[in-house]
């Protein structure tokens, strides 16, 4: 908690203003539900929002900065950034994208918005103050998971406090929300798995509520619950858990859809036009297209992950924002080769999980993998590409606790009691050099 | 009433199984070496997924495979950039070739993507197919306009003003004016900017006699291209077929002001101003 606080905050400051991937939208969004606009205004047949100009041009002002060189951002130029003030009430339509997105992702971020605006109605500061929500919701969440989880305590902290985990978390993002729920979900299986005890009711409240949060700020994890088919049918205290706990999930999947979307199709909008529009999408299509050739989408999709793996795992591990700026090779190979070291020492003696347990464990990482990519390559790479287009190593944040907890287990070794310190120490380093390293790229020495 | 159960290092009953941690240790010892590399052993057998882990990590990071993937229609780019690099003709014939059917075939395809018009167009460039090319790029612009990122509508509507001079120039200028007409009527795209189609179609006009036309046209073209001396020229004659000589003379006179030797304006402006003669 303290780490991340440390470290998460001075990322908040030290992370180039709306430079997180689609950070300036979720602002405009985060703002516009912070001021009651859940319905859009409709403008020359376009979708949109009401935002103040000041406030619209300050985000856009830092948009497309190279960071080499020549184009690094001098600190000052906050000085004069902060002198900018927005009224809320002057504001002009813009088109904005995302319009059918939910408010849930945003809350941490809404309410950092509205005491931000008690104090100062800055673009900058207000941004700040909706970052800072956003980590603290996720340092809470993300405390509560470790506190859960009866094993894999350092596996999970240095997951939630990896480079690019904590870089979205102290971004204005639902990532941060969806990353953290499902943290807590896994936590809660994995407690489930340990305990000798029957669930408790609050804990699958608790469990449902997550997905529920989950679901709400973004989609594509839902397979993931599931996980917790792999707890022993007795643990749950009813009858035909494992049935009735399927059918609880598959409807928690559909309520965004039955609720909000519903809500966004009444309105019969327009839309905020085309955001790609040289290649036609279409999720129907896709499928329809690629079902005529089975073989050539799986080894499509097989070659996809051996081309662009590496781009995924160093997204997974630290690239930063709209620059796509990485961090040294060395640190990521280096974090993904401890991340395995320590997840397969990470155990109790007496944590065991049975033949079946893994096989479903293994069948639900590939599942949410295979589900995620053929989320990317269905909807958002253009009908009959090769490879996939959209997909970030980001994306795999939530489901890296699924992935390392399939080495759970496999390394027995004593003198783990400096397991916790040396976990410490690693997140320490990392951070560490992290913030340094972003400090130097984004910014000019003083 | 259940008991909540404090998470401590003691050993539970997980699964039903209980560890003697000692009968451990005393089992390892006396292992043999390869009995340790077995299968048959336990230790060995917990180590696989993590040994699994590692080596799939690694063929993802170290690239042995050197997988690439290119998208089919930009397979067809490759080839035609091949080509462009290749100066013995014949090899470079196959390679258009070669990329002419990759690109056809996608098109036909997927005739619903923009871009692989644009590209199918960009083909057509090279083998100076102009109707080909303008076909395809209009299809580009016709249905890819309009995005936020991405935008093929810009490029394609260069490549388009291009195709359509080299289509159309000769046509004017061999005094084929209807069928230089109608190509300008149909490469004519809705909202992008082509003022040579203005220009050409207010010569055409004008070589017809449709002075209210051919006026339209060259007065638009004006607006993107407000010191083309030819043009000021062909307004002045506009009005002057039209009777309307005051207008005639202020187009004739600021032509002459950015070009005193421009030898058609000083005609007009000898047949408008003849006791300057």
């Amino acid at each position: 908690m303290v780490i991340g606080l440390y470290f998460g905050l001075q990322l908040v400051f030290t992370n180039p203003p709306w430079h997180t991937n689609d950070e300036d939208r979720h602002f405009y969004n985060a703002w516009r539900f912070a001021h009651g606009q859940f319905k859009p205004t409709v403008e020359n047949k376009k979708s949109g929002y009401m935002i103040p100009p000041k406030l619209y041009n300050q985000a856009r002002s830092s948009q497309g900065i190279r960071f080499d060189e020549k184009t690094k951002i001098n600190k000052n130029t906050f000085d004069v950034q902060k002198r900018v003030k927005y009224n809320a009430r002057d504001a002009e339509y813009h088109k904005i994208p995302l319009i059918n997105k939910l408010p849930v992702g945003f809350i941490p971020h809404i309410i950092g918005i509205k005491i931000g605006e008690v104090f100062k109605k800055n673009p900058l500061t207000v941004h700040w103050w909706a970052r800072s929500f956003g980590l603290f919701t996720f340092l809470l969440i993300v405390f509560f998971a470790i506190k859960t989880i009866p094993v894999f305590k350092n596996v999970m902290m240095l997951v939630a406090l990896a480079p690019m985990s904590l870089y979205q978390a102290s971004s204005v993002t639902y990532d941060m929300l969806c990353n953290a729920t499902t943290f807590l979900i896994i936590a809660y299986v994995v407690k489930w798995i340990y305990q000798e005890n029957s669930i408790s009711r609050k804990d699958l409240l608790l469990f449902f509520g997550a997905f529920l949060i989950l679901i709400f700020s973004k989609s594509g994890y839902y397979v993931v619950p599931f996980l917790a088919l792999m707890v022993p049918s007795q643990k749950f205290g009813f009858s035909y858990p494992k049935i009735k706990l399927i059918l609880i999930l598959v409807f928690i999947t559909f309520i965004p859809d039955l609720t909000w979307q519903q809500y966004i199709k009444s309105l019969h909008l327009p839309g905020s036009g085309a955001f790609q529009n040289d290649f036609a999408f279409g999720l129907k299509k896709s499928i329809m297209y690629h079902l005529q050739d089975i073989p050539t989408l799986i080894s499509n999709l097989a070659l996809n992950v051996l081309s662009q793996g590496k781009d995924w795992i160093i997204g997974c591990i630290g690239r930063f924002g709209y620059s796509y700026i990485p961090l040294p090779n060395v640190w990521i190979f280096a974090y993904v080769i401890i991340l395995f070291v320590i997840a397969a020492i990470d155990h109790n003696v007496d944590f065991k999980l049975t033949l079946s347990q893994r096989g479903i464990s293994a069948l639900i990482m590939l599942a949410s993998v295979g589900a995620l990519l053929a989320a990317f390559y269905f909807s958002f790479t253009p009908i009959g590409a090769k490879a996939i287009f959209g997909a970030q190593g980001r994306y795999f944040i939530p489901i890296l606790p699924l992935i390392l907890l399939q080495v759970i287990g496999t390394v027995s070794i004593s003198g783990k009691k400096y397991l916790s310190l040396a976990t410490v120490l690693i997140s320490i380093v990392f951070l560490y050099q992290t913030i340094s390293f972003l400090d130097e790229t984004f910014y000019h020495a003083n | 009433m259940s008991k909540k159960r404090k998470h401590t290092n003691q050993p539970l009953k997980s699964n039903g199984n209980k560890k003697d941690p000692g009968r451990k240790s005393k089992a390892k010892s006396s292992l043999k070496k390869e009995e340790i590399w077995s299968f048959k052993n336990v230790s060995f057998n917990n180590f696989i997924p993590l040994l699994i882990a590692l080596i799939f990590f690694s063929i993802l990071w170290f690239r042995p495979l050197d997988i690439k993937i290119t998208d089919p229609w930009y397979e067809g780019i490759a080839l035609i950039d091949s080509a462009n690099k290749v100066t013995e003709k014949e090899l470079k014939n196959l390679l258009l070739d070669e990329a002419g059917e990759k690109l056809s075939e996608q098109v036909r395809k997927h005739p619903y993507h923009a871009r692989v018009h644009y590209l199918y167009g960009y083909y057509w460039l090279q083998r100076q197919n102009w109707d080909s090319v303008i076909y395809h790029e209009r299809e580009a612009i016709r249905i890819g306009a309009g995005g936020v990122v991405e935008q093929v509508e810009f490029k394609a509507q260069e490549m388009l003003n291009y195709a359509i001079g080299k289509k159309v120039n000769p046509l004017i200028n061999s005094g084929n004016n209807e069928e230089a007409l109608k190509v300008l009527e149909y490469a004519t795209t809705k909202n992008m900017n082509n003022p040579e189609i203005d220009r050409s179609k207010g010569i055409i006009y004008l070589r017809k006699g449709d002075n209210d036309r051919a006026l339209g046209c060259f007065l638009r073209y004006e607006k993107s291209q407000p010191n083309n001396v030819l043009n000021l020229t062909n307004i002045g004659l506009s009005y002057m077929r039209k009777n309307n000589l005051d207008s005639a003379r202020f187009y004739i006179n600021r032509a002459i002001k950015l070009d005193p030797n421009h030898n058609r304006a000083k005609q007009l402006n000898a047949q408008l101003n003849p006791q300057n003669q």
